[in-house]
């Protein structure tokens, strides 16, 4: 499937793909990067966020490593990390938001 | 915390299963570390994310189609919001709230009505209900038992024989699945600090955690080779000492720590509200589970299925398989609970008798805003049917009202209980009874939304289905300001108010005389003078000739320091009831009898204002090495010894025959102090020197001159100076030591009080809308009178008359229900009669001016009311 295919992402399933590109993160390290990025603005609630995580899994744009996890208590320690297409999706949606966010800029300054 | 993560859980176990299955545990792992994070904003957080959970919560469950298969590349327009799931809803609720801010008056009295009277009523019952029932932290308590040497009967053979750690009796494997010794009230000393410190403890089998059902917050539970002598040096501590002394270090699991200058590792940290047995904060393996029944301890699981009388007998068959026969009947347990909730049942059959009064207020008052709510929406109603509106449409936007007047209330009901725990928590003395935990359960809080629910559901509904088409048509017709309108409704209504005053009054004078019985008994003769006493426990960590000689400068020092003038020691501090017992051999009965007993030192009679009747007092030639000396108090002699002088008889311990004896003389005879608790008749007591045993731990007690923050500080200084190697506890004023002991006293004085202020504010916001509506409603008939010349205050005497009248009537019926209900409760008041005329008088007086006041305001609306305005709107 094309990348352009999934276009445009909901606003959490890019914040979660935009924090993955920057590496491989448990869920609530994703949504703590997400937090920081944006100071706090933004933020999606967790189950916004898991939802998200659970359909962009499901487009294979994202891989679930289970990392060594054994029981149900290490089951936070499942570590996501972005796909290839995942990649070329996050970027597709970036290019697709530059020219809009250049507008918006334009206007306003 | 624990609150909010299984409110958490049990919304999202709402979620389709395949949802959870996938990442329910990693959210409900990330929500916990999330309220880690959020130590000041918790609740927040726990609101936030429960928005979150059922705002997504409809299209998990019905958006089934992959959102993102798409079979056609998406565009701008396809990918709109997912079409609403209730569209009408949230038009009704703009609806709905639009009407609420052009009547605010009908929509605050009804949040105010649903938020006391459903929300923080039930929140605050959940609380209670929490701390007087539930409070046991262990899991399926109501197998748990506990096993004791039952030392109130078979005197005679008591303590014969020596039995084996339970581990080793037979039989006993299908009764209990498992039994755990432990040895309580344990004073183990801190060291190795700063502030060498005494704290409670106990000594446990390895087993006891598994046994009780409690995890450790940190580290693990003892292992088995733990146990027995020779074992390594482990301990667990409570979370509470980890925190206070530790500084809640998370690298303590291996960490040593010294007791009483021993090394001992750290292996576990248990949660603050386990504090089994006896308030303990430090748990210790044993090294030997060898005793006599009188001094064994144990705690029990019971077999699922085993009932306690089954696990008695196949205990006491194990007594008897071991050698014990003549001591079978010696050994007995009771459930865990009943064990320590033993003697709190009284009080808390008024308590739920006044929550659920308070609850029937509410009801009443909601019924009545309701009925009145929808009196005036008649015409509104039947308008908007003739212009289409259906009648489907008209009961969904009633409902959705009534619903949202019901959510916001309760709402802020449940916030006031959720806040109103740490008002509680704040009420409370430092010293919290062991085994409490301060927690609401989710199923509580789910109850409470429930009945919220419920509560805005019904009241929607009736009204909504009794205003029928027809009915509608009528009222179109004959419009709604007619003077007669509602008039047999305006009675229905009137009798609901007298009714909420009624059962308002029967709540405010039950609180008040159980308050008052609770009070008076705090306040009952003690047997001794608290009034000015300060204490102290000093205990040294030395022995023998040496403690007595740190004593003997302990009250000599005290006595010399400027604003002391009595001070002496004692083994206990007499702040209700003694449970220490002694086994006192009376040689005229040839029998033991278990009597209160005191150690103290020659200074505690006076100090304690204690008179000594006849003989004389201990004296510093009363040692160790001296006869044993004792004395009695007035009902110890009155009991065994009636006309008779105490002064020279002998007492003896224990059952051991007379030649074999251990002889006490009796030297003095004493008042009684209320050793059974206060205000019930004292019972049999002895005092004995405390340099005749090997004690070191003792309170110091002083009468003082001195304002109580001077005389603490000095106290401590002085007794500090003495050596400061010794640990000091329990730096408090008498009177403090009592309410601390007798914590029950103000805890239900604050939450009876908040109680009947509770349905205080219900019944006056029931009169408040009555009389509103009154005025309302009667405008009309109010204007003409005012157009033909009657003055204005003069029509408001006459509407504040007629709701005096209604208080009358509920005041009188009021007092009438509280004097029959407190008749069938009269023995649980303690020292203050059911009918307690001033008790009566004081809650009727008060009822009547908040009814009177509620009737007021409204009332004053007549003075602004004009005539032409009035009649000009029909």
């Amino acid at each position: 499937m094309k990348p352009d295919q999934f276009l445009p992402l909901r606003p959490v399933e890019f914040q979660v793909l935009v924090s993955l590109s920057q590496g491989d993160r448990h869920g609530y390290a994703i949504l703590q990067e997400i937090e920081e990025r944006g100071e706090g603005r933004a933020v999606p609630g967790l189950a916004t966020l898991y939802r998200a995580i659970v359909r962009l899994e499901k487009e294979a744009l994202i891989i679930r490593s289970e990392n060594g996890a054994t029981s149900i208590e290490d089951e936070r320690r499942r570590v996501y990390s972005i796909s290839p297409l995942g990649k070329a999706v996050v970027a597709a949606e970036a290019r697709r938001l530059a020219p809009l966010v250049e507008i918006v800029r334009g206007a306003t300054t | 915390m624990r609150v909010a993560e299984r409110v958490y859980r049990m919304v999202l176990g709402i979620y389709p299963k395949r949802f959870r299955a996938n990442v329910g545990p990693e959210l409900l792992a990330a929500f916990r570390q999330g309220l880690m994070d959020r130590e000041s904003s918790q609740l927040f957080f726990l609101a936030k994310e429960l928005a979150d959970l059922l705002r997504n919560l409809p299209a998990e469950w019905w958006g089934r189609r992959p959102l993102m298969l798409r079979t056609q590349p998406y565009s701008v327009q396809s990918h709109q919001r997912p079409p609403r799931v209730f569209p009408p809803l949230v038009s009704d609720a703009r609806i709905a709230l639009r009407g609420f801010l052009r009547r605010p008056g009908f929509a605050s009295a009804a949040i105010l009505t649903f938020a006391l009277g459903i929300g923080a009523n039930t929140a605050v019952f959940a609380l209670l209900h929490t701390i007087l029932f539930d409070p046991l932290p262990f899991r399926d308590v109501d197998r748990l038992v506990l096993i004791e040497g039952n030392h109130m009967v078979g005197h005679a053979s008591e303590g014969a024989t020596m039995y084996p750690s339970m581990r080793e009796w037979s039989g006993l494997d299908h009764a209990f699945d498992g039994i755990s010794e432990f040895s309580s009230d344990v004073r183990f000393l801190l060291d190795g600090g700063d502030a060498p410190e005494r704290v409670r403890g106990a000594f446990v089998s390895a087993d006891y955690l598994d046994v009780l059902g409690v995890d450790p917050i940190l580290g693990r539970g003892f292992l088995q080779e733990e146990e027995g002598l020779g074992s390594p040096d482990v301990v667990h501590i409570s979370e509470g000492l980890w925190r206070s002394r530790f500084g809640a270090d998370p690298g303590i699991i291996g960490y040593s720590i010294s007791i009483a200058g021993e090394p001992q590792t750290v292996v576990g940290v248990l949660p603050d509200h386990f504090r089994f047995p006896l308030g303990s904060v430090i748990w210790i393996p044993m090294e030997s589970g060898e005793a006599t029944l009188r001094h064994l301890e144990a705690v029990g699981r019971l077999a699922p299925g085993v009932s306690l009388s089954q696990g008695i007998g196949s205990l006491r068959d194990a007594v008897e398989s071991l050698g014990g026969r003549s001591e079978r009947e010696n050994i007995g347990a009771v459930s865990l609970r009943d064990w320590i909730f033993g003697g709190q049942k009284a009080p808390v059959f008024i308590f739920y008798t006044v929550v659920s009064l308070v609850l029937l207020v509410a009801c009443l008052n909601v019924a009545s805003l309701f009925l009145a709510r929808n009196e005036t929406r008649r015409h509104e109603l039947a308008v908007r049917a003739s212009l289409g509106a259906s009648r489907p449409q008209l009961m969904r936007e009633m409902v959705t009202e009534s619903l949202l007047l019901a959510t916001i209330g309760g709402g802020l009901g449940i916030a006031a209980g959720w806040f109103g725990r740490d008002v509680v928590l704040a009420a409370l003395p430092n010293d919290i009874p062991p085994y409490f935990t301060f927690e609401i359960p989710a199923s509580v809080f789910l109850t409470l939304a429930g009945i919220v629910l419920a509560s805005g559901l019904f009241f929607g509904l009736v009204p909504a289905l009794a205003a029928r088409r027809a009915d509608l048509q009528v009222m179109l017709a004959a419009g709604t300001r007619s003077l007669s309108a509602g008039k047999p409704r305006r009675r229905l209504w009137s009798s609901l108010v007298a009714m909420e005053i009624a059962l308002a009054l029967t709540v405010l004078i039950c609180a008040n005389l159980l308050v008052k019985s609770l009070v008076r008994q705090l306040g009952a003769d003690k047997g001794f003078d608290a009034s000015n006493l300060v204490t102290l426990e000093a205990s040294p960590d030395f022995w023998g000739e040496r403690v007595w000689e740190y004593y003997a400068r302990v009250t000599e020092e005290v006595s010399a320091a400027p604003g002391f003038t009595e001070v002496g020691l004692g083994q206990w501090l007499d702040t209700g009831e003694n449970f220490h017992w002694w086994s006192a051999y009376v040689e005229e009965l040839g029998e033991v009898r278990d009597v209160r007993y005191q150690r103290c030192d020659p200074g505690y009679f006076d100090a304690m204002g204690i008179p000594l009747l006849a003989g004389r007092n201990f004296e510093s030639h009363d040692r160790y090495d001296s006869p044993r000396v004792l004395m009695v108090n007035e009902s110890f002699a009155e009991r065994y010894w009636p006309g008779e002088n105490p002064v020279g008889k002998r007492l003896g311990r224990g059952p051991a025959p007379p030649a074999e004896q251990n002889w006490h003389e009796v030297i003095a005879l004493v008042a009684d102090v209320h050793n059974a608790g206060y205000g019930r008749a004292a019972e049999p007591q002895i005092f004995l020197p405390y340099n005749q045993s090997g004690l070191s731990e003792l309170q110091v007690l002083a009468q003082t001159t001195l304002d109580a923050p001077t005389a603490l500080r000095s106290l401590r200084e002085t007794i500090r100076s003495i050596d400061p190697q010794v640990p000091l506890a329990g730096l408090q004023t008498m009177q403090q030591a009592i309410r601390q002991a007798n914590w029950q006293v103000p805890f239900a004085t604050w939450a009876f009080g908040l109680l009947s202020i509770i349905a205080l504010v219900l019944a006056a916001t029931g009169v408040y809308g009555l009389v509103a509506f009154t005025v309302a409603q009667r405008s009309k008939d109010l204007a003409i009178r005012a157009a033909v010349g009657a003055d204005s205050g003069g029509l408001q005497r006459m509407v504040v008359r007629e709701s005096l009248i209604l208080a009358a009537g509920g005041v009188l019926a009021g007092v009438v229900l509280a004097a029959i209900g407190m008749r069938l409760v009269v023995s649980l008041l303690f020292l203050v009669r059911p009918t307690d005329p001033a008790v009566y008088v004081i809650s009727a007086v008060v009822m009547t001016t908040a009814v009177v006041l509620a009737s007021y305001v409204p009332a004053r609306r007549i003075v602004r009311l004009d005539p032409m305005t009035v009649l000009g709107r029909e």
